[in-house]
């Protein structure tokens, strides 16, 4: 939507006064987040498999997505998001983990 | 040095100082969650940085005065401290930005987590400072800096489409967590119009003794360089897009941000990276270090000079000591250096009109500039964008942390 040169201002913020987050926000952006990191994952271990990145760069991005779904499934929004979701995260981890010649559950399970 | 050969050097080094950590991570956050839609916000904030630059070049070569110094003496003490107060607070957290990205860099490279590499590159920084001279840091590490093209490289690579690129430089509404996009935007601003880069530039402009046979150097330099760096910005933004975006990958850690150039480039892409990353924040640590300490000796009096040798500007030495030992320290401390770029750069936003609207009083005042005062639209194209930059951020900043 082209927004018209002489919009005032105060509509701007008005926008984002009425924009504040509900819980159901909150738990789409957390599943945005999630699928933010599943195809960080996915694109790690393809970027591993064709060797256009180092192993110990593929280690650091497996290190942080567990990082991340750990700090993920300590919010309360974490419930919300579809287990199809939450699945999707452990098989990329997997993935990621086979693709660093780890074994695959050395990325644990995924609450 | 010819005119032409002067004007070559100082567009090479106004693109390496606009290229910064803050400039990449806030348009690879914009192309990542928002495609193309974004790149208006870079014009803007270009628009904008190449008329201050300008200003403060002019304002040095007819005055021989740099910014802060004029602020003190046409304003008084209470103004000056305020612009103080505020650019000591945000260089502070920008300097911490820039140390991180060094280390983040380092990090991506050799394994070794970013908090190891926080005092080392830290020293370096410091080094520099103190043994290399104002050349050494104006073109040398600027010069260095030009590994960003890597970026410009791998959008056209990427061939993006040309038409949706266009519409983005036009400003719209978001469709989708207006919240994020407005901060993104903000902090896109603040990347942009970095108070450090007009502060920086004005006492280089002293360092090199300008006259006003330099203005027609100085127009052409803020012009083509800041519009130059601009290309740059952008095309961080559009890899973004392009990578990025289609995946749904919005980065919340510098490690997803080292897979941009992968796709375009392969193995060197990663490499090239990490390596743009490492020289730009070195290059913008180093004006950032510089600007701060100019800023309190211009405006309290103390003898100051990259070129002058410590002990005998040992305040302004010892101002760019202390804010390197802080950030270095709070990077130690694990602040998570993403977070801390995008935070502070729109707090940058937020604090512009300090910083502006005085600067503009000075620029109108014929004490200072004579016959070469501001023209009107110079005047309004400041006051207009650090103005919306300002509102947006103060509004968009809160809600952003309560949760957005």
């Amino acid at each position: 939507m082209p927004l018209p040169m002489s919009s005032p201002i105060s509509a701007i913020a008005l926008v984002l006064v009425l924009s504040c987050v509900s819980p159901e926000q909150k738990a789409e952006l957390a599943a945005h987040d999630l699928r933010s990191w599943v195809a960080t994952a996915r694109m790690t271990a393809d970027a591993l498999a064709v060797g256009t990145v180092p192993q110990l760069y593929g280690r650091q991005v497996l290190d942080a997505a567990l990082e991340s779904r750990r700090r993920l499934a300590q919010r309360s929004e974490w419930n919300a998001i579809a287990p199809e979701l939450r699945d999707s995260l452990q098989s990329s981890l997997r993935g990621l983990a086979l693709a660093l010649g780890q074994p695959a559950d050395s990325v644990g399970v995924t609450p | 040095m010819s005119k032409l050969l002067k004007i070559a050097l100082g567009i090479f080094t106004s693109i390496g100082g606009f290229l910064e950590v803050g400039a990449i991570a806030t348009t690879a956050q914009a192309g990542a969650a928002f495609g193309f839609r974004l790149i208006w916000a870079v014009v803007l904030g270009t628009i904008c940085v190449i008329f201050l630059v300008e200003m403060s070049g002019r304002l040095a070569a007819v005055s021989r005065h740099t910014i802060k110094d004029a602020l003190r003496e046409r304003f008084g003490p209470r103004i000056f401290l305020l612009t103080l107060v505020s650019d000591g607070v945000i260089n502070l957290l920008v300097l911490a930005a820039e140390i991180g990205g060094m280390s983040l860099a380092l990090q991506l490279v050799t394994g070794i987590s970013f908090r190891w590499w926080a005092v080392p590159v830290g020293f370096l920084t410091w080094l520099l400072l103190w043994k290399g001279s104002f050349s050494l840091i104006e073109n040398g590490v600027s010069l260095l800096g030009m590994v960003a093209v890597a970026f410009l490289v791998g959008a056209v690579m990427l061939d993006p489409p040309l038409n949706a690129m266009v519409r983005g430089a036009w400003p719209s509404l978001p469709t989708e967590r207006p919240v994020h996009y407005w901060f993104t935007a903000v902090s896109i601003l603040g990347a942009a119009i970095s108070p450090y880069l007009f502060y920086f530039y004005s006492a280089g402009a002293i360092e090199d003794h300008w006259d006003e046979d330099e203005i027609g150097v100085n127009r052409a330099v803020a012009t083509v360089g800041m519009s130059f760096g601009a290309i740059l910005a952008i095309a961080v933004l559009v890899v973004a897009a392009m990578v990025f975006h289609p995946h749904g990958i919005e980065p919340e850690r510098y490690e997803q941000v080292a897979l941009l150039l992968t796709s375009p480039l392969g193995r060197w892409g990663f490499y090239l990276f990490a390596a743009t990353l490492l020289v730009s924040c070195l290059g913008a640590a180093l004006e950032i270090s510089l600007a701060t300490a100019y800023s309190f000796a211009q405006g309290l009096g103390w003898n100051w000079g990259e070129d002058v040798r410590p002990r005998d500007a040992a305040r302004f030495s010892l101002v760019y000591t202390v804010m390197i030992a802080l950030t270095s320290l709070l990077m130690v401390a694990g602040i998570d250096p993403l977070k801390l770029t995008l935070f502070s750069m729109a707090l940058t936003s937020l604090t512009l009109p300090i910083v502006t609207f005085p600067f503009l009083i000075l620029m109108n005042d014929r004490d200072y500039v004579g016959e070469y005062g501001n023209h009107w639209i110079g005047n309004l194209a400041v006051i207009a964008i650090s103005l919306l930059a300002s509102i947006i951020a103060l509004v968009a900043i809160p809600l952003q942390l309560m949760g957005g």
